[in-house]
C-alpha cells in the first residue's frame, strides 16, 4: 500500500503486544504510521510512551526508536473502549487506512474439562471484537470517504486460524477454533457489506506460530493481503506453503 | 509516606558478618574481579517507559550463566544470613556491606551505579544503599510511596576523588564507564542511621543526601504467572489504591525496573498470594542542593521516626 501525497498510510493494529503483534509492529512501522493497541502486556517496539536505550551507550541513537508507533491501552472487550480507540486514532492521524486485528485469546481446556467456560469471552475477543472495530471505523470514517478508500485501497485483515477450517479436533482448542470459524464467516459478510465503500476485508489463517510455522511467514501473509486487491478471501498459512481460499 | 522503624529478626542458620568500624568506600578485595558489564549484560536494549512516570524496564538483564549465579547467591543469603523484618513494612531485608562477596557485588560497583543512573539521565553521588528484600507468601501490601526521601551517610575520607563530585552525568547521558568512576560508598548503619541520620558513634560526621534512583532486580523466584501477585505497582497518584496500579511489574527472574526518585514516583509492593518474592533493591543518591534547586526545599518526603 502506497501513501498519498507523501503521507504514510495509517495502520491500526490490535494485539500489538502479543507474539504476532510484536512481529507485525516491528516489521511494518517503517512503512506505516502504526497505532498499536494493547492491554496487559507491554509493547516491545517504540511508541510515544516508550523508547529504547543501550545501557552502555545511552547517548547513541538507536534504529529501534525511529518511527515510533502510537500506543493506546484499551480493553477491547468493552464496547465503549472500541469507540475510544477509533476516536483517538482518527483524531491523531485523521484517517485509518489498514485495520489488522491480531488481538486474540486462547481457548483453554477440552470440552469435558470445562472448555466451554471461557467460550463466551473467546468468542467475544476472537470473533466479535474484530468486526465491532471494523463497524465503528466504518461509521466514523470509511462510510464517508469512498473515493479515499478506493484510492488508498483501504482494508481489514483479520487474524484467523488454520484450525478453523476442518473438523479435526485440536484438543483444547474447541472454543478457539470455532470462534475463528465464526470470524471467517463474519469477515465474508463484512467484505460484502463494505464493498460499496471500497473497503476490503480478508482473513489470514495461519497454522500455529511460531511452533508450526515461523511468525515471519504470518507477517508476510498479512502484508500480502494488505497489498492485494482481494476481498472476502482467506490466505491460509500451512506448514508447506500458503493457500488462497 | 516514609517510615523508619523495625526490629524483628528472621531466624538464621549463622550470624551475619560484623560491620566495618570505620567509614570507608568499597575497595577491591582479593576476590577475583567481576567480568566487565559488557560481558555480563544480555540485553543491550533497555526499555524506557513514560507511564505512569518515567521508568526503565529490562528483561533478560544478564547472560543466563551470571543470572544463575545471582539466583544461587540470593538463595545462599536467604538460607544463611540474618534477615531483619522492617516491622512497618512486611518484608525482610539483608543489606549490602563491604564484606559482600560473589556475584552480588555487581550491584555495588561504580560501573553498575553509573550505568543505571546514566540510562535514567540522573546525576548521582557515590552513595549506595540496598540489599535483598524477601517477602514471605501472603506478605501485606505496601503503601503507595515515592522513595523521594532524605537519607544519611557517614562522611568518609576521600580515598579516590571528590565526594562532592557527581558520579554520573546529569541530563546529558554519557557512555557508562567513561572517565574516572567515583568509588561506591555504602551506607553503614553501625555509624549513621540511613533513615534517621543519628550518629551511632561519637565524632562521626554525617552527610545528608536524597534518594535519586532506585532499581529492583528480581531473582531467586519461582516462575510467575498472572494472579500470583508480588508485583511492583506503579501509580499516578499517592491516593491510588495499591491493588489498582497504572502499571505492574511482575517479579520475573532476571528482569529489572529502575526509576528516578521524584515527588511523583509512586510505587508499592503488591501482596504475593502464591509465591515468595525476592529482589535486589538499591538506591543511588543526589545532593540536597540539587533536590532543592529542582523541587524546592519542602518537597522531600521526611521519614517518620
Amino acid at each position: 500500500m502506497e501513501g498519498m501525497n507523501g503521507e504514510r498510510p495509517v495502520l491500526l493494529l490490535t494485539g500489538a503486544s502479543g507474539t504476532l503483534g510484536t512481529a507485525l509492529g516491528s516489521a511494518l512501522r517503517s512503512r506505516y504510521d502504526v497505532v498499536a493497541v494493547r492491554r496487559f502486556r507491554q509493547l516491545r517496539f517504540a511508541s510515544q510512551l516508550r523508547s529504547f536505550v543501550d545501557p552502555l551507550d545511552p547517548a547513541e541513537p538507536l534504529e529501534e526508536n525511529v518511527e515510533p508507533s502510537y500506543e493506546i491501552v484499551a480493553d477491547l472487550s468493552d464496547v465503549r473502549e472500541i469507540g475510544r480507540v477509533c476516536d483517538i486514532a482518527l483524531a491523531k492521524f485523521g484517517r485509518v487506512d489498514v485495520l489488522v486485528n491480531a488481538a486474540g485469546v486462547p481457548g483453554g481446556a477440552t470440552l469435558l474439562r470445562g472448555g466451554l467456560r471461557p467460550a463466551a469471552r473467546v468468542f467475544e475477543i476472537n470473533a466479535l471484537v474484530p468486526i465491532r472495530i471494523a463497524v465503528e471505523l466504518t461509521e466514523r470514517f470509511w462510510r464517508h470517504d469512498e473515493a479515499g478508500n478506493r484510492a488508498r485501497s483501504r482494508c481489514i485483515v483479520n487474524l484467523g486460524a488454520a484450525s478453523s477450517l476442518d473438523l479435526e479436533p485440536h484438543l483444547g482448542g474447541a472454543a478457539f477454533s470455532s470462534a475463528k470459524s465464526s470470524l471467517n464467516v463474519l469477515t465474508g459478510h463484512l467484505a460484502h457489506e463494505l464493498a460499496p465503500f471500497s473497503v476490503r476485508a480478508n482473513v489470514v489463517a495461519p497454522a500455529p506460530f511460531p511452533t508450526v510455522v515461523p511468525t515471519e511467514r504470518v507477517v508476510a501473509a498479512v502484508d500480502q493481503m494488505i497489498s492485494a486487491d482481494e476481498s472476502g478471501r482467506m490466505l491460509v498459512v500451512w506448514p508447506d506453503g500458503d493457500e488462497l481460499i | 509516606m516514609a517510615q523508619a522503624r523495625g526490629s524483628q529478626v528472621r531466624p538464621a542458620k549463622r550470624a551475619a558478618p560484623s560491620s566495618s568500624p570505620k567509614p570507608s568506600a568499597v575497595r577491591s578485595r582479593r576476590e577475583a574481579p567481576l567480568p566487565p558489564l559488557r560481558e555480563l549484560l544480555a540485553n543491550r536494549r533497555w526499555s524506557l517507559r513514560k507511564e505512569p512516570f518515567p521508568h526503565a524496564f529490562v528483561d533478560e538483564v544478564f547472560v543466563p550463566e551470571f543470572a544463575a549465579e545471582l539466583d544461587a547467591a540470593c538463595a545462599k543469603v536467604l538460607s544463611g544470613e540474618r534477615l531483619r523484618h522492617f516491622g512497618w513494612y512486611d518484608a525482610h531485608a539483608w543489606n549490602f556491606s563491604e564484606t559482600t562477596s560473589g556475584p552480588l557485588r555487581v550491584f555495588i560497583t561504580p560501573e553498575w551505579r553509573d550505568m543505571v543512573a546514566s540510562v535514567l539521565g540522573v546525576r548521582v553521588t557515590p552513595h549506595v544503599a540496598g540489599g535483598i528484600h524477601h517477602h514471605d507468601i501472603g506478605s501485606a501490601n505496601g503503601m503507595v510511596h515515592s522513595d523521594y526521601n532524605p537519607v544519611y551517610f557517614p562522611l568518609i575520607d576521600e580515598p579516590a576523588g571528590d565526594r562532592k563530585r557527581p558520579a554520573a552525568g546529569a541530563g546529558s547521558r554519557r557512555r557508562a564507564g567513561s572517565g574516572t568512576l567515583a568509588p561506591v560508598q555504602l551506607s553503614q548503619a553501625n555509624l549513621v542511621g540511613y533513615t534517621t541520620g543519628v550518629a551511632e558513634r561519637p565524632g562521626v560526621e554525617i552527610v545528608p543526601v536524597a534518594r535519586a534512583v532506585v532499581f529492583l532486580y528480581y531473582l531467586g523466584n519461582e516462575p510467575w504467572v498472572r494472579g500470583d501477585g508480588g508485583e511492583t505497582g506503579l501509580y499516578r497518584r499517592s491516593s491510588d489504591p495499591v491493588d489498582r496500579p497504572a502499571a505492574a511489574i511482575p517479579p520475573r527472574n532476571n528482569t529489572l525496573v529502575a526509576f528516578e526518585c521524584t515527588p511523583s514516583s509512586f510505587h508499592s509492593f503488591i501482596t504475593n498470594r502464591r509465591l515468595e518474592r525476592n529482589c535486589v533493591i538499591a538506591w543511588f543518591h543526589r545532593t540536597i542542593d540539587e533536590v532543592e534547586s529542582r523541587w524546592g526545599s519542602e518537597a522531600l518526603e521526611r521519614w517518620k521516626v
